[in-house]
C-alpha cells in the first residue's frame, strides 16, 4: 500500500500528459512538402522510419514518465507492505534484539516494533523484553506505554542471545489468558542471537514470529581480539599487544592507534585484505592500562578494546602441596604479580573466588573433594597430578575424571611464546596418547599428547603430570617459571576481564565507602554485608573501559562474538515452526529518492536521445553533389 | 546574349517558346564549337534557294550571280544516315522543381527544353528525328522524319507536355522498343524511378534491336542533395504515398541508395555500351550536347 506525504502535488499530475499533447500539435504542424518519388526512401523506410518513430514514441513516453515521477516524488510516495500481525486482539511478547550489533540498523528493528504494536487492536497487551535489560521486571502493558518504551530504547553495547528473553517469554505467556498469545522476536538475524531456536520448538498455544533484517551486515571492521604476549612477563622480558581485527564487506584500510593510560603510543595504517588481519605492538614496560582503537565505522562499539597490562593487584595463587611441591612454589612466586599462599587441604574447601583467582593443588592422585567443593563455587582449580604418567588413560583412571567430558582438541596459543626448540624440551617420557571424546585438551606436547586438559562442566584444569627434579629436565631449564606462571594465568583467566553486560564483584574486609570508577562515573560506594563479609557490585556494565573498585581494577570489553556475520537460516526456524518475516516487509519505505532517481534516468535518457540525434545529423551531412 | 548564358537554364527557363529556345541553345552551342559537326557531310546538290541574310556567304554560287546577278545559295540533299528516337517520361514525378532555386526549370520543362535542342540539332543535320512520350504508357508517338517542317509538329508536342500520373518505364521502354523497328539513335530523358532491374532489361531491349542508346538520367539539385533541413511530411508527387520523416537523419542513407542505384546503372550501361548520362536540372545544356555529338561521331 502507498501513500503520500504531500499528497496535494498529485494535482499537478495531469502536466504528464503536456508532451503528449505537445506531440499531437507538433504532428498536425508538421510541414507537408512534394517531393518527386520516395523511390529512394522507400527501402530506408522500413529501418530508418521504423527508428525514428520509435524514438519519437520513446522521448514521448521519457518526457511523460520524467514528470510522472518529479510529480510522485514531490509528492512523497511511502510504500507501507502488508503487515503480517496487524489487527489482531492478543497478548504480544516483543523481544527487541538490542545487542550492538544492531546498532547499524535499530532504528528499522524499533520501526518494526512501533508498527506491531501501533496495528494492535485496542485491548491488546504488549509486555517489552530488550536482551541487555532487566528481564524479570517485565510486565504487561498497553500498546502505547510499550510504543513509548520502544521509542526510547537505544542499542547496547553488550552482545546477548535472545535465549533468556525467549524463557522468560513463555512464563509471562503463561500467565496470560489472551485466546492469541503471541511471541514477536525482532533481530538483525545474527546467529549469535537466534542460533539457539534451532533446538527450540515453538509451544502449540504460542505463535511465534521472527523478524530478520534480511540485508546483509554492514562493511564493518571490528577488533576481535587484544592480548598481552607473554600474558605474564618475567622481570625485564618485552611485551607486547597483538591485536587480531575482521571486517565483513570489501578491502579496507583502517587505521590502528594504540593509548597506553590514554597517552597515543602509536598510530599505524593497515590494510585488511583477507577475513582477519593481525597486526602486533611492542609495549612499553610501564604501560598499564592499554586502549586499542579504530577509526570509527559503521558499528562504533565494537571499534575499541582495553587490556589490562599491570597495575590491577596480582594474580592471589592458593597452593596445596607437600614437601617436593617446593620448586614448583618458588617457581610461581618468581614471576611479576603473583602472590602464593599455602593452604591445608582441609582449608582448601572453603576458599571463595573473592579470596582467590586460582587454586593450584600439586600432587593430588585424583580430583580431591576441596577442590571440587572449591571448583563448586567458582575458583578456577589447577590440579597437577601425581606419579609419572605411562599411559594418559590412567590419568583418568587414577584422577576418576570421565573421559567423556573431553573434546578434541582446539589450537592453543599458550606456548606460542615458546621457540621450537626449547618447546622440543618439554617432554614426558613414556606416556600414551589420548584421544578425547569431549572435554577439552588445552596443551599437547610436541609429540601430540594433552598436557594441560580442562573438564569445561566444572572449571577444573589437570596437568597430566607432576614437575619435580626427577621426573623431567624441564625444572633446570629457566622456562619452567615462565611456563607455570602462564598456565596458572591462564587457568585464572577471566577473573579480570568480563564483557559488557557482565557484573563485577569485590568482596572486601570493612563496610567503609570504597571509591568506585566507571567509563563514565566516579563515586563513593558503601559495600553491602554478604555472606559474614562486605561485598561491592557492579551490576550489568554497560560500557567497555576499565572498571575500579577500591584497589582491584577490572577491563571490560565488548564480546567479539558480537562481531559475527553469520546469520541464522530462515528456512530451518520455519520448519521448528516459527514465521519469519523479512525485517523489510514492515518498515515502511519512502520512496521519493528512488522516484527522483527514476526521474532522473528518464531525464538522463532523453538527453541521450536527443544528444544521439544531434550528433547523427552533424555526422550525416550531406556530401558534395558529384555529377560527372 | 553570351553563349554560355544562352545554355544555363535559368536562361531558358525565362523565355517563352520552345522554338526559340532550343535554337537559341543549338546555335549558342554551335557559335561556340571550333568546328562545325556537320562540316563535310557528303551531299548532292538539289536545289537553289534565294539568299536570305544569314546564310553564310561561302555558299552562294558565284557561277549563278554572274548570270543572273542576284545571289543564290545551294542546297544539297543531304543523305539521312541516322534515325533518332526521342524519348521522354512525362510521369508525374518529372514536373518536380526543387524550390530553392528561384525559376528553375522542373526535370520535365529541362528534358523538353534538351529534347527540343537536340531535335533542333537533329534536322539541322538532316537526320531523322521522332519523338514519343510516356509516363504509365506511351502517350505520344511521331515517327522519325527528318523534313524541317516536323521539326514544328515535335516543338507543339513537347510544348504540349504536361506531367502524367505514375511512372512505368520499364513497360514504356518495351513497348518504344517493339515499336522502334528500324535502328537509329534511341535518346532517353527520364529520372528512371523505376525498378532497376526492369529498367536495364528494358534498355538493353533496345541494345537488343540494334539501337545506339543515349541515356539521360535527369534529377533536380534537390534530390541529389536531399538538402531538407526540418522534419517535414513528404508527399510522393506520383503516388500521393505520405511519409514523416527527419531528412537530416536519412540523408547519409538516401545518398547512399541514390549512388548505389547511379552506380549501377552506370555499370550495366557500360558493359551493353550504352551513354549513361546523369543529369542535374541545374546544369547547362551544353554537357548534354557534347554527349550527344560525342555519340554521333562515334556512329559516323
Amino acid at each position: 500500500m502507498i501513500n503520500f506525504a504531500n499528497p496535494w502535488y498529485l494535482l499537478f499530475m495531469p502536466l504528464a500528459a503536456g508532451p503528449l499533447i505537445l506531440h499531437l500539435l507538433s504532428l498536425r504542424k508538421m510541414r507537408r512538402v512534394e517531393f518527386s518519388s520516395l523511390f529512394f526512401l522507400r527501402r530506408l523506410r522500413e529501418r530508418r522510419f521504423r527508428w525514428l518513430r520509435l524514438r519519437d514514441l520513446l522521448l514521448l513516453i521519457l518526457r511523460t514518465l520524467f514528470l510522472v515521477f518529479l510529480v510522485l516524488a514531490l509528492a512523497g510516495p511511502i510504500w507501507r507492505g502488508r503487515f503480517p500481525l496487524a489487527r489482531v486482539k492478543a497478548d504480544v511478547v516483543l523481544i527487541l534484539d538490542d545487542s550492538y550489533s544492531t546498532s547499524a540498523r535499530f532504528h528499522d528493528l524499533k520501526s518494526t516494533a512501533l508498527r506491531l504494536v501501533d496495528e494492535l487492536s485496542a485491548g491488546s497487551s504488549v509486555a517489552l523484553l530488550s536482551p541487555s535489560g532487566s528481564l524479570w521486571d517485565t510486565v504487561w502493558g498497553e500498546p502505547e506505554f510499550a510504543a513509548e518504551r520502544i521509542q526510547a530504547l537505544a542499542s547496547s553495547r553488550s552482545g546477548r542471545d535472545l535465549q533468556a528473553s525467549w524463557v522468560q517469554s513463555l512464563k509471562l505467556l503463561d500467565k496470560s489468558r489472551a485466546s492469541t498469545r503471541r511471541v514477536v522476536m525482532i533481530s538483525d538475524g545474527q546467529t549469535r542471537a537466534l542460533g539457539f531456536l534451532k533446538n527450540e520448538r515453538t509451544p502449540s498455544d504460542v505463535e511465534t514470529f521472527c523478524f530478520i533484517d534480511e540485508a546483509g551486515f554492514p562493511a564493518n571492521t571490528s577488533i576481535l581480539n587484544a592480548g598481552l604476549s607473554p600474558r605474564v612477563p618475567l622481570p625485564g622480558e618485552e611485551r607486547f599487544l597483538r591485536i587480531r581485527l575482521g571486517r565483513s564487506g570489501k578491502k579496507v584500510e583502517r587505521t590502528v592507534s594504540l593509548f597506553a593510560d590514554e597517552r597515543l603510543l602509536e598510530e599505524r595504517r593497515t590494510a585488511i585484505h583477507e577475513g582477519l588481519k593481525e597486526i602486533e605492538f611492542r609495549l612499553p614496560q610501564d604501560a598499564q592500562g592499554v586502549r586499542v582503537a579504530l577509526d570509527p565505522d559503521s558499528i562504533p562499539a565494537d571499534d575499541q578494546r582495553f587490556v589490562l597490562a599491570s597495575g590491577s593487584r596480582g594474580l592471589r595463587v592458593a597452593f596445596v602441596g607437600d614437601a617436593s611441591s617446593e620448586f614448583l612454589e618458588l617457581a610461581l612466586k618468581v614471576g611479576i604479580g603473583v602472590e602464593v599462599q599455602r593452604v591445608s587441604p582441609a582449608a582448601a574447601a572453603s576458599l571463595s573466588p573473592l579470596s582467590y583467582d586460582l587454586l593450584i593443588w600439586d600432587g593430588a592422585g585424583g580430583l580431591p573433594a576441596q577442590a571440587a567443593a572449591a571448583a563448586s563455587q567458582g575458583l578456577p582449580v589447577l590440579i597437577l597430578l601425581d606419579g609419572d604418567v605411562e599411559d594418559v588413560e590412567s590419568v583418568f583412571k587414577s584422577s576418576g575424571i570421565s573421559s567423556d567430558g573431553f573434546e578434541m582438541p582446539a589450537p592453543s596459543a599458550l606456548f606460542a611464546d615458546l621457540k621450537e626448540e626449547d618447546r622440543r624440551q618439554i617432554k614426558i617420557a613414556r606416556h600414551a596418547r589420548l584421544k578425547p571424546a569431549g572435554g577439552k585438551v588445552i596443551v599437547s606436547l610436541s609429540g601430540g599428547d594433552p598436557l594441560l586438559l580442562a573438564d569445561t562442566s566444572q572449571g577444573i584444569y589437570y596437568l597430566a603430570t607432576r614437575f619435580t627434579p626427577l621426573n623431567t629436565n624441564l625444572i633446570y631449564r629457566a622456562l619452567f617459571p615462565a611456563m607455570m606462571q602462564r598456565i596458572a594465568s591462564y587457568v585464572a583467566k577471566g577473573q579480570s576481564e568480563r564483557l559488557i553486560g557482565d557484573t563485577l564483584r569485590v568482596r572486601v574486609r570493612s563496610g567503609e565507602a570504597l571509591f568506585v570508577e566507571t567509563p563514565r562515573l566516579h563515586y563513593e560506594i558503601t559495600p553491602r554485608q554478604s555472606d559474614g563479609g562486605y561485598v561491592v557490585e557492579f551490576t550489568r556494565t554497560a560500557d567497555a573501559g576499565f572498571y575500579r573498585i577500591g584497589s582491584e581494577t577490572f577491563v571490560v570489553n565488548p564480546d567479539p562474538k558480537e562481531a559475527s556475520f553469520a546469520k541464522v537460516n530462515a528456512v530451518e526456524l520455519r520448519n521448528r515452526g516459527f514465521k519469519v518475516y523479512p525485517l523489510g516487509a514492515s518498515t515502511p519505505r519512502k520512496l521519493w529518492l528512488f522516484a527522483l532517481i527514476l526521474a532522473a534516468v528518464c531525464l538522463a535518457a532523453e538527453s541521450i536521445l536527443i544528444l544521439s540525434h544531434v550528433f547523427a545529423s552533424r555526422s550525416r551531412k550531406q556530401p558534395k553533389t558529384a555529377v560527372p | 546574349m553570351r553563349r554560355e548564358e544562352l545554355l544555363k537554364p535559368e536562361t531558358l527557363a525565362s523565355l517563352r517558346g520552345l522554338d526559340l529556345k532550343a535554337r537559341l541553345v543549338v546555335e549558342g552551342f554551335l557559335e561556340g564549337l571550333h568546328r562545325s559537326p556537320y562540316k563535310g557531310f557528303s551531299v548532292e546538290f538539289s536545289e537553289y534557294r534565294p539568299y536570305i541574310p544569314g546564310d553564310e556567304p561561302r555558299r552562294i554560287d558565284w557561277k549563278v550571280y554572274a548570270k543572273r546577278d542576284r545571289f543564290y545559295v545551294k542546297e544539297y540533299q543531304e543523305e539521312t544516315n541516322l534515325r533518332a528516337m526521342l524519348l521522354v517520361d512525362a510521369s508525374g514525378s518529372m514536373a518536380y522543381r526543387s524550390g530553392s532555386v528561384t525559376g528553375a526549370l522542373s526535370k520535365l520543362d529541362y528534358s523538353v527544353t534538351l529534347a527540343a535542342a537536340l531535335a533542333y540539332l537533329l534536322i539541322k543535320q538532316k537526320d531523322a528525328v521522332g519523338l514519343a512520350t510516356f509516363d504509365t504508357q506511351i502517350r505520344g508517338y511521331l515517327p522519325p522524319r527528318s523534313s524541317r517542317n516536323y521539326l514544328q509538329m515535335l516543338l507543339a508536342r513537347l510544348e504540349n507536355l504536361k506531367p502524367g500520373g505514375e511512372t512505368n518505364l520499364a513497360g514504356s521502354l518495351h513497348g518504344l522498343a517493339e515499336r522502334t523497328r528500324k535502328r537509329g539513335l534511341v535518346i532517353i530523358f527520364s529520372d528512371l524511378f523505376d525498378d532497376p532491374d526492369q529498367v536495364l532489361l528494358a534498355l538493353r531491349h533496345f541494345r537488343h534491336r540494334k539501337h545506339e542508346v543515349i541515356l539521360f538520367h535527369i534529377l533536380d539539385p534537390m534530390e541529389e542533395s536531399f538538402d531538407f533541413s526540418s522534419p517535414m511530411r513528404l508527399v510522393d508527387m506520383e503516388t500521393k504515398k505520405e511519409a514523416s520523416l527527419d531528412p537530416r537523419l536519412v540523408r547519409a542513407e538516401y545518398h547512399r541508395a541514390l549512388e548505389g542505384y547511379r552506380l549501377r546503372l552506370r555499370s550495366t550501361c557500360s558493359e551493353h555500351r550504352i551513354d549513361y548520362n546523369p543529369i542535374c536540372t541545374d546544369q547547362s545544356l551544353e554537357y548534354a550536347l557534347f554527349r550527344y555529338l560525342e555519340k554521333r561521331r562515334r556512329l559516323r
